[in-house]
């Protein structure tokens, strides 16, 4: 018989660790980045995609959506932020999370999919030559 | 100074009062469960972190015009990737 959770998808510490790198991740990118965790409205692919136009600014951020009962993870990117994070990149930043989420690390593998698609978004510094 | 009141105010006082900041520290994260493990049936509640403040009711107010265009519509150059674990 399948176990039920009791509470929360995550505890607090957890919650906090997300809320961290999201921010570090605004930090070094100076994109949006948003995460979604919970069941999808219907097909997910299109859910995440009303979910990423509902955001402030949805063409430079990037949205993560993880439905755990269809185990899916989704990442849509706005039109600014695909130019600086690219759809190969994106995929290997889902991978990371999937192996997290496979291994059962749910706030693990947000983490670290948060923490990989910033650094490929992370622009080169700019250096003045004159 | 009696020494009980020596004893009480040095020791006992400082000693109850770490007790009970420590209880109240960690009673709420011993509340917690351990989140939510694989295996488990999903009851969660939906968590959108950095998203509006409306969460996902948010998402009715959007134009339709907003969300049919990007990768799959290509007005506005969206992309993204999908995964299945």
């Amino acid at each position: 018989m399948a176990r039920v959770a009791t509470g929360d998808a995550f505890t607090s510490t957890q919650r906090a660790e997300i809320d961290r790198a999201i921010r570090d991740a605004e930090t070094v990118s100076r994109l949006e980045f948003s995460v979604y965790v919970g069941r999808s409205d219907g097909e997910t692919r299109p859910f995440a995609q009303r979910l990423h136009a509902a955001l402030a600014a949805p063409a430079r951020s990037v949205l993560i959506v993880v439905d755990p009962p269809a185990r899916i993870v989704e990442v849509v990117t706005g039109g600014e932020a695909r130019r600086v994070l690219d759809d190969e990149e994106v995929k290997l930043a889902i991978l990371a999370m999937q192996s997290a989420f496979a291994a059962g690390d749910l706030a693990g593998g947000v983490v670290r999919g948060v923490q990989q698609l910033a650094e490929h978004a992370r622009k080169p510094q700019l250096r003045h030559t004159d | 100074m009696a020494p009980f009141h020596a004893l009480l105010i040095l020791f006992l006082l400082p000693a109850g009062l770490f007790l009970v900041i420590t209880l109240l520290v960690y009673l709420p994260s011993m509340r917690h469960s351990e989140g939510y493990q694989p295996g488990q049936v999903w009851r969660g509640e939906p968590e959108w972190f950095g998203g509006p403040r409306k969460g996902v009711e948010a998402i009715d107010e959007t134009e339709p015009a907003a969300v049919g265009s990007g990768r799959d519509g290509g007005e506005s150059g969206r992309g993204g990737a999908s995964g299945h674990w």
